[in-house]
Formats: C-alpha cells, structure tokens, sequence
C-alpha cells in the first residue's frame, strides 16, 4: 500500500487534477500545491545555479519557463539527492525547444556551463613540471605519453561560445557574430579555481589526441599531417604553463 | 545535563569565507550532508577548514528513510565516506521520504503513520545505524497534508521508532509549531510526549504564513525569517522538559549576514535565563 501511495503521490505532483484521494486534509488541492511549488521550484534553482549564463541569455522569465518545462518531463527527475549530479540533460532539451530555435549555439553554450559545474566537483592533481622532463632523449620524449588532470575536459563548438562567455561578462560589449566561427578550449581545476584556456584547433586536436592515449610522437605526426602550421613547441609549452597534465609515461 | 548550551547555526555557503575569517562566537555549525558528497569539490574543502575550529554536524536531507523501496546503498556509502572526512559529532536525517522507482523527489515528502510504514521505516533507520555503525537522530517532519491511512499521532509514532531502533529525535520546534497549527494538533501536548531522555538534538527556524482562502491559512516551512515568538515558548517549555539540549538555528533563504544570525541563535540563551526565573 505504501508503494501505491507514493507512486500515486509523485503522479499527483504533475497532474493538477490528481484528485488527491489518499489525502484527508481539507483544502487538499492548495495544500498539496505546496508540495507541487517546491519539488519544481528546488529543481529549477538547481539548474540555475548549474547554468547561470543561460538565465541571462535568455532573461530569467523564459529561462525559468523553459526550465520548468523541463523538469515536467519525469525522466528528467535526478537519480540521486545530490543536485550537483543533476542536469545534464539540460544541454541537449534546449536544443529540443521549438521556441529556441533561432538561438542554435544555446545547446553547445550550456554544454559548456555544465562542464564547468563538472571540472568543479572533480579532483585536483599536483602538475607535472618541466624539469621532470629534462635529461629524457628526444625519442623517448616522444613515445611516452601524457595524463592530463583528472579534471580536465575538452570543449568544441561551430560556434564562438568563448565570445558569448566574454559578451555576458561585460555589457559594454556590443555583440557576437556567430559566423566568426568556432572555439576549442580545455577546463580543469587548479589549486580549487576552475580554468578555461582557448585554444587553437590543432592544439585541441593534438591534446585530444594525448588525451585518448596516443604518444606525444603519435599525436604530433597527426596535427602536423592536418595542420601544417602545427608547432610541437608550443603546443607542450602552453600544455605545461597552464598545468593542465600531471604525470608522463615513458614508452 | 550540561551546564551551558551548546548553540549551533545551519552553515550555508555564503557564509563559508566569513565563518573562517570571522571566528564567530557559537559553539558548532551544522551541514546538508548531500552538499558535501563531491569529495574534491571546493565546498568541502571549505567545510573541512571551518571543521578544524568547530564542530560539525551532518544533517541529512536525502536518505529517504519512509521510501517503500527501502534506502539507497549507493547514498549511505557516500554519506559514509563523508563521515570518515569531516567526523561529525551528530548525523541526523528526516522521517520523510523522497525516492520513487530511484528518482529522487527534491522535498521531505510525509509519509502515513500506520504500522506498515512503521515497519518499513523501523528497518530502514537499522539498515542505516548497522552501515554507518552509530545511532542516528531523526527528524520530526513539518508537513501540510495527512493521510487518510494514518492510524495514529505523529508524536506517537516518533517516540516507538526511537524506542524499536535506538535512534533518538531530532526535534525540530518549528516543525511542530508549523504542523500543529495546519492539522489543528496541540504542539505543547506534543513536546510533553516525548520522554525525555530521547531528544539529542533541537532546531529553531521561521516560516511563511500563507493564505489559502478568506478563513484558511497555512504555515510553511520556508526557514526565511527570524524565529517567532510562539516558537520561542515553545522551546523555553521544551528546554525545561528535555535539559540543555544542542540547538540549532537553521536559515536556508533569504540569508542574513552571519552576525545577524549568531544573534538570533544566541537568542536560544536568554531564553533559557527567562525560563529559569518563571
């Protein structure tokens, strides 16, 4: 009976004309809206404070509109009580909104703030310095490979989200012209401080590459046979300066 | 009974940098223990500094003891970890309930008080005390509808789950002021039920009044504002009868600057002088 009761009770929180039977209180509807208000409501916070640069896209009315529509949606519903876990999903339904289809970079914008919310959950790792390096041969440089920080993750879009990031910082900015292409950055997590460095596209390709386990060699003999301006130099340079790998393997 | 109280306050986030920096005069801080399961995030980094100067509690919101599909082991694991990093002095959790088919319901959902659900819930506080290896204080729930299964008085309830389990009663005042008046209950009939020896802890907060209609209000539980003065008796009456319990003053919206509320968790002391000298 327990087990009916709570089934019926969680369909009663998305149908406003649940009839409510298993309850005795007068005023049954108004009380149970409390319940309605505040499961949708915890939900919604949630998700704002997981994806602040939407809210400001799109104005907090439509955000908490599209939000709210979201949540209606029972699998949608988290998985565990840890918020911090819940709303990834968010990213790809807004691509799903017919109302939002003149703004198509919001699917890979919020791919970007959930990231965010993810690098800060995670581990941080002391990094890797120059000197462990030195006194190695150059080619057993370049068969050995790189861990990157457990925190780090990877971001790619057709569109310049890394300006929209700038655009929202300050309004002083007049605006964003999507046909100036795309961006590629790494995030991750130093010393508890979270970190976005934009990047070029062969330099992406060439960490994505180290960072699905091939050799420096290996991944650096595939950015230059794409990319024929692709510097090795500077590619590690910018990977040790930024502290965004903490162990390398010998071959 | 101990010869001073010991006063806590609910520590929410944007109070972490002035609690370090601050020092503020009260005696442990209390957590949601669901906001610290990410163990490299920052925010536990912060809880485990403030934790080298005070005592902390941990205070759950989302182990579903009243789920029929009993509680998840995945949770009490994370929970468990948590206690071996911040080793808490009390860990409590609600007599609710909020999982449905591994969905989690974010709210302290009421559960009927009948003798299935005693049962069930009777099971799930010892599979939760054998995991975590200690007893466990429960919280009395604030709620805004009753069951037409329920068989029996919330109070009653409580007190045989605390004798059937070896947990104790987290009693929140609040939550008896708040449910009492939306049920039409007597709250100080409530808080003389209850023997003494089985609270281990208090909370204080303040809620919402909310008009239904023309003739009906009701009495939310939004820990948004100052403690009212009904509460304030109410815990002058409960101090006298249960002895110097830890209290603690929760406030989760609308969050005051923290100097306003360690005065307001302070207030917890003058009203203990008050009911010494009636």
């Amino acid at each position: 009976m327990l087990e009916k009761l709570q089934k019926t009770f969680v369909e009663s929180l998305y149908s406003r004309s649940a009839d409510l039977e298993f309850i005795s209180s007068k005023d049954k509807q108004k009380r149970f809206d409390v319940y309605r208000k505040t499961v949708f409501e915890v939900l919604r916070k949630s998700l704002e404070l997981t994806y602040p640069g939407i809210w400001k896209l799109l104005g907090e009315e439509c955000a908490n509109g599209v939000a709210h529509r979201f949540c209606l949606q029972r699998e949608h519903l988290p998985t565990t009580a840890c918020l911090d876990d819940w709303g990834r999903d968010f990213s790809s339904y807004l691509a799903t909104v017919p109302e939002l289809t003149q703004l198509p970079y919001l699917k890979d914008f919020a791919h970007y703030e959930w990231l965010k919310a993810e690098v800060y959950q995670l581990e941080s790792e002391p990094e890797v310095t120059a000197f462990q390096l030195e006194g190695l041969s150059e080619e057993a440089v370049l068969n050995g490979t790189f861990q990157f920080l457990p925190s780090a993750r990877f971001f790619s879009s057709i569109y310049p989200i890394h300006r929209i990031v700038d655009l929202i910082d300050d309004i002083e900015q007049e605006g964003v012209s999507l046909s100036e292409g795309a961006c590629y950055g790494v995030l991750y997590k130093n010393q508890q401080s979270i970190h976005t460095s934009w990047i070029q596209e062969d330099i992406f390709h060439f960490y994505s590459n180290l960072w699905a386990g091939k050799t420096l060699g290996e991944a650096a003999e595939h950015c230059h046979q794409n990319y024929p301006t692709f510097n090795l130099q500077d590619a590690i340079l910018l990977m040790m300066t930024k502290k965004i790998v903490h162990a390398f393997a010998l071959g | 009974m101990p010869s001073s109280l010991s006063i806590g306050v609910g520590l929410r986030h944007p109070h972490y940098q002035d609690v370090l920096e601050q020092r503020p005069p009260i005696d442990w801080f209390e957590v949601h223990s669901e906001n610290f399961f990410h163990l490299d995030s920052p925010a536990l980094d912060s809880l485990l500094k403030i934790r080298q100067r005070y005592p902390i509690s941990l205070h759950g919101i989302g182990l579903s003891l009243g789920s029929a599909e009993g509680v998840m082991h995945a949770h009490l694991t994370r929970l468990n970890t948590l206690i071996t990093r911040v080793e808490p002095f009390i860990i409590s959790e609600h007599l609710s309930w909020s999982v449905v088919a591994g969905r989690y319901i974010p709210d302290l959902l009421p559960i009927p008080y009948n003798q299935e659900s005693f049962t069930l819930i009777s099971r799930n506080i010892a599979i939760a005390q054998e995991f975590l290896k200690r007893p466990i204080l429960i919280e009395n729930p604030s709620s805004y509808v009753e069951y037409k299964d329920s068989d029996r008085q919330e109070v009653d309830f409580l007190i045989s789950l605390c004798i059937n389990t070896g947990c104790k009663l987290l009693l929140d005042i609040n939550n008896v002021y708040v449910s009492s008046k939306n049920h039409g209950w007597n709250a100080r009939d409530y808080i003389n039920a209850i023997p003494s020896h089985l609270v281990g802890e208090i909370h204080l907060a303040g809620h919402t009044l909310k008009t239904l209609d023309e003739n009906t209000t009701l009495l939310i539980d939004t820990h948004d504002d100052f403690v009212c003065e009904e509460v304030w008796a109410l815990y002058a009456l409960a101090i006298v009868r249960f002895g110097l319990v830890p209290t603690l003053l929760e406030w989760d919206e609308n969050i005051p600057k923290l100097d306003v509320l360690v005065q307001e968790a302070l207030r917890a002391r003058d009203h203990i002088k008050s009911s010494e000298h009636a």
